[in-house]
């Protein structure tokens, strides 16, 4: 037998399922504008039916329905989308870092317009030229010493923007590792809340989305996995390490280094070990601050020294107006505070390396003929290993081919033909530590070449090596004080400026050349004030292949540096683009799942209002009912 | 079937407006420059060439400028130059008549005389001229110090003979054979001076030395400058070894081994011979030609060298002292003849400086057709095309007018509207 209310009873629920189901619908609306809602949807189910199966149930044809109820509020989201999102995120936060300091970088160099180091450069090998034609006037030295004064000043302000570029790159370094442990910290605590609300049964939807939203957030800094596969615990992993592991959250740190100029590194905060980054915007910075700012500031740095060192060395062959010769034409500020090179490189108080930057041998050789002796070279090449390189050379090699096939093997020292004939070789950037830059490692020769050919080495073989990790190594040298540049102090285009000799008298600047009377080796009589010569030698360096490693002229190398930055902005702008294409139509395939649609909604809405009257319509019809039968007793 | 949410429709519709906002300002930036490269990531290729094609302009300019300035000092010297050769069209006239005897009375011979001495003055003025810039033109790299303002210094002494008084006896040179070079192109250096002691000579120069050099053998390795040119000796070079190296360094001096083992230097073309050890070498001071006392050049011929071979102006006072003694044998024979070597002299180089201006005309055109490829090409390589940009940018512009017209519309009608 049916209960005489349960009419009633049915509408209620009706009532009660269609009200909550509105309010779904409410909730939904009034989040059509938040960006990671997920839409939630009403599972309305009937509820169980009258009588099971048994023997005593009603002898009556059944189940009768017991109207509906709400079973669930359903967060409708799909995790693979998620997933993608996530490491496209991840690729995007890495080209959107080096595109925006690669695009900054760009606009330090400045090209290509006229204001740039290479219109400067070009300025003062003009200068060289005027003051060539004109060695007597002071205005063509005037012009000489300030267009030298504005390439000086235009290579000091690149290497400071660059510098500052790399500072920033390591300050947000830093504040994205805090960003990272802010966020993680965050989604720990949602772990937990979450757990909390399902282990009472709860759907906590909405506290979902949020953790969501974080994760999201998070793999654009870093490359980050999830894990979803147990319903308790989801655990968030840095190249395969816990970052989050349900209610664990191990912090990242970011601490000085100091083998990278106390710039950041980042490590697991608890057990200082390394961590493993290999995408996303903290990869994007590192990147940017260790190899491209670092390539750059080298690159400036190498161009400075050169620039100087080349000039210079001709420079001091030269007389000026005044008579004065052996005058540096640009500042060269040694890193030792000894005339042996002698330098304390650990900075334990100690001199422990001589630090020699060139060395140019005694003796004229012409490099073109063959050389007729045979022998092995020696070098030590310039990374972590300094591991040993041997160059054999052969009774019919020329100079040049001994020469080409030094600089072929890219071992951290480059040799070339001085303006003198002599044979000189010069040190690189190190592959290692800055610290190491512009320092020759090893020379040795177990023949003749170096020794008697070329006068560079005073012996030959193993005892008569060079080596920079011996003080006092200078002795081995053959070649006089004046054929030998002391390794600059670090960073030469940040102090790059022209010698005081030229600041305070222009007079100095030596246009002309001289000779050697009386043999002592070094050029001591000027050829006359009117001799450009000199100046004109100065002028056609900068058709000389004298720029390291690439052996290129000072434009060509300058040149390539900035082709260089500019295919990797080409590279970053367009990786960019294609990222938030593909993160555009990812997006959108989420928000086709997930989004509100607001006429759906209110279709919807329409349903369950209707839903809603018509279960209010059952209950008055049931009240009618009722009242029939109640006025039928009255009329007894 | 594909949801499609409002906010799809809203973020499809903002990320294509962005994006012809972001091409329009490009373009914009384009035509509003006249350029097509702002930065290096708009196009690498583009970039490194502009620079490279910046650089080349710069420099083919400075050549340019290098040549004009070439062309005015060569012009200097040929000017100069003529001027010697109109001195010398007198001279001859003079020479050919005191040859013929006219100049016997002394009045006459006085003012022959007094013309020549006016002459001599001339040329020195003409030998000391100064350029453009106040420097004398003919003294090398010496171009008027303080304590030698002139590369010629005229010696004067007091001359009775023809009543001349004060008149000049002989000229020094005090300049230097120094080139005076310029960058006329890429690694091409064209001198653009005659030193003095090339350009005011008449007669091919004998030096013979008086020592006997047979049994000399080097000591040391060493080299020693002739006219500028370094000469390598190696030690133990025999004097035959080393006359050969001189023979065949290029120069025009030939060197020999003279009748009583002596060394001997001559010169193949009217010039003063200049000698000068190289660094710590003492080759020319053993040999006896290079004075021990004085080793550095001008003037540092040994006293026991005997000297052959004028310079103009020693041919000059030769033929004035002729005529004064009225010696016409001389003057018609000797005299006559050295005038017409110094006039060959003279022309010689005015017709090296002439192919000088010859060639630099030639360099002058094709740097010209150089820049003017360079300019072409950089105006290719950096402009933009305007017709096409604005095409492209109105073509934009009404694409953009559509996505808004679109968007506009899309975004609008909603179910609420039509509900109760």
């Amino acid at each position: 037998m049916n209960s005489t209310f349960m009419g009633i009873e049915i509408g209620k629920k009706g009532l009660l399922a269609h009200q909550q189901a509105l309010h779904v619908t409410g909730h939904n609306i009034s989040n059509a504008a938040n960006e990671d809602y997920s839409r939630q949807r009403v599972v309305i189910t009937a509820s169980d039916p009258l009588y099971v199966p048994a023997l005593n149930r009603a002898n009556q044809p059944g189940n009768i329905g017991q109207g509906s109820e709400v079973a669930m509020i359903q967060r409708i989201r799909d995790e693979f989308i998620d997933d993608r999102i996530m490491v496209e995120k991840q690729a995007f936060g890495y080209w959107k870092a080096r595109n925006d300091f690669i695009y900054q970088i760009e606009m330090v160099y400045n090209e290509p317009s006229d204001q740039s180091i290479r219109s400067r450069l070009d300025a003062l090998w003009e200068g060289f030229q005027e003051l060539s034609k004109y060695p007597e006037e002071r205005s063509t030295r005037e012009v000489v010493k300030e267009k030298a004064i504005a390439l000086a000043n235009e290579v000091k302000y690149t290497y400071g923007k660059l510098y500052e570029l790399q500072k920033q790159a390591n300050r947000q370094i830093g504040h994205t590792v805090e960003q990272i442990n802010e966020y993680a910290q965050t989604i720990r605590d949602l772990n937990e809340r979450i757990l909390k609300a399902e282990a009472l049964g709860d759907n906590p939807n909405d506290l979902k989305d949020k953790r969501d939203a974080l994760i999201e957030k998070l793999s654009q800094l870093v490359n980050i996995n999830v894990s979803r596969t147990d319903k308790d615990e989801l655990i968030v992993y840095i190249g395969g390490e816990n970052l989050v592991q349900g209610e664990v959250f191990r912090p990242l740190a970011a601490i000085e280094d100091p083998d990278n100029n106390g710039m950041y590194k980042v490590l697991w905060k608890q057990t200082l070990t390394d961590v493993n980054i290999q995408s996303g915007e903290l990869a994007g910075l590192i990147s940017i601050r260790d190899e491209v700012l670092r390539q750059n500031i080298n690159d400036v740095n190498a161009f400075a020294i050169n620039l100087t060192d080349l000039i210079n060395e001709v420079h001091r062959d030269g007389f000026g107006k005044n008579n004065q010769t052996n005058n540096n034409f640009f500042k060269h500020i040694a890193v030792s505070d000894n005339v042996e090179g002698n330098f304390d490189l650990n900075n334990d108080g100690i001199n422990d390396v001589t630090a020699l930057f060139k060395i140019s041998g005694n003796n004229k050789v012409d490099a073109s003929a063959a050389i007729g002796i045979t022998g092995t070279l020696t070098f030590v090449k310039n990374n972590a290993l300094d591991q040993e390189i041997k160059i054999n050379y052969y009774a019919t090699d020329t100079l040049l081919d001994v020469i080409k096939r030094v600089n072929d093997a890219k071992i951290g020292i480059v040799g070339y033909i001085n303006h003198n004939s002599q044979l000189a070789f010069k040190a690189t950037i190190a592959q290692d530590t800055d610290k190491k830059n512009f320092i020759i490692r090893h020379l040795e020769d177990s023949g003749q070449l170096l020794v008697g050919y070329a006068g560079i080495l005073k012996e030959s073989g193993p005892q008569g090596a060079f080596d920079y990790r011996r003080v006092d190594d200078i002795r081995k040298i053959i070649a006089s004080r004046e054929h030998i540049t002391i390794t600059p102090m670090f960073n030469p285009a940040s102090y790059m400026d022209i010698d005081d000799a030229i600041k305070y008298d222009i007079d100095s600047i030596a246009a002309a050349k001289g000779n050697d009377l009386g043999g002592t080796g070094d050029y001591n009589t000027s050829n006359g004030v009117g001799d450009g010569s000199n100046a004109l030698a100065m002028a056609a360096l900068k058709h000389k292949h004298a720029m390291v490693d690439s052996n290129a002229t000072f434009n060509d190398f300058y040149t390539s540096l900035i082709s260089r930055i500019g295919s990797q902005g080409e590279e970053a702008k367009d990786r960019i683009a294609s990222q938030e294409t593909l993160l555009k139509n990812l997006a959108n395939l989420r928000e086709s799942v997930s989004g509100i649609n607001l006429d759906e909604e209110m279709a919807n809405m329409v349903q369950f209002q209707h839903g809603y009257n018509a279960s209010a319509r059952v209950i008055a019809m049931i009240d009618r009912m009722l009242e029939t039968i109640i006025k039928l007793g009255q009329g007894v | 079937m594909q949801r499609v949410t409002n906010q799809m429709i809203n973020n499809t519709m903002i990320y294509n407006l962005n994006k012809h906002q972001q091409e329009m300002d490009k373009m914009q930036d384009m035509l509003a420059t006249g350029k097509n490269v702002q930065f290096p990531r708009d196009n690498p290729v583009a970039a490194t060439n502009q620079m490279l094609y910046k650089t080349a302009l710069v420099e083919i300019e400075q050549y340019i400028k290098n040549i004009d300035e070439s062309k005015s000092k060569l012009s200097e010297v040929d000017s100069a130059l003529q001027s010697v050769i109109r001195i010398f069209q007198r001279l001859r006239v003079l020479a050919v008549q005191g040859a013929h005897g006219i100049y016997t009375s002394f009045e006459r011979k006085e003012a022959a005389a007094t013309e020549i001495n006016q002459m001599l003055e001339e040329l020195v003025n003409i030998a000391n001229i100064r350029g453009a810039t106040g420097k004398p033109i003919f003294g090398g790299y010496q171009t008027g110090t303080e304590n030698i303002p002139d590369p010629f210094v005229p010696i004067y002494q007091t001359l009775t003979a023809g009543n001349q008084g004060n008149a000049m006896i002989g000229v020094q040179y005090r300049g230097n054979i120094g080139k005076i070079l310029r960058e006329v192109a890429n690694g091409e250096y064209l001198d653009v001076n005659v030193p003095g002691n090339w350009a005011f000579w008449a007669t091919n120069q004998v030096l013979s030395a008086n020592k006997d050099v047979s049994q000399y053998r080097a000591l040391a390795t060493q080299s020693f400058k002739i006219d500028g040119v370094s000469i390598q000796i190696a030690a133990g070079d025999t004097i035959d070894m080393i006359v050969d190296k001189i023979n065949n360094a290029g120069l025009s001096v030939k060197a020999s081994i003279g009748a009583r083992n002596n060394l001997v230097l001559e010169t193949t073309v009217p010039h003063a011979i200049w000698l000068e050890d190289e660094g710590s070498g003492t080759f020319l001071r053993d040999a006896g030609m290079v004075n021990p006392d004085f080793p550095n050049p001008p003037n540092n011929i040994d006293p026991t060298v005997s000297i052959s071979g004028m310079s103009i102006f020693d041919m000059v006072i030769q033929l004035r002292d002729d005529l004064v003694r009225g010696d016409q044998e001389l003057v018609g024979g000797r005299d006559l003849g050295l005038i017409d070597m110094a006039l060959d002299n003279v022309l010689r180089h005015i017709a090296q400086v002439g192919a000088k201006e010859n060639r630099i005309e030639e360099l002058a055109k094709r740097s010209e057709y150089a820049k003017s490829n360079i300019l072409d090409i950089l105006a290719k390589s950096e402009g933009i095309d305007f017709p096409e940009t604005i095409m492209n940018f109105r073509w934009l512009e009404s694409v953009h007018n559509y996505a808004l017209a679109v968007g506009a519309r899309s975004i609008k009608p909603t179910l609420m509207d039509f509900l109760r």
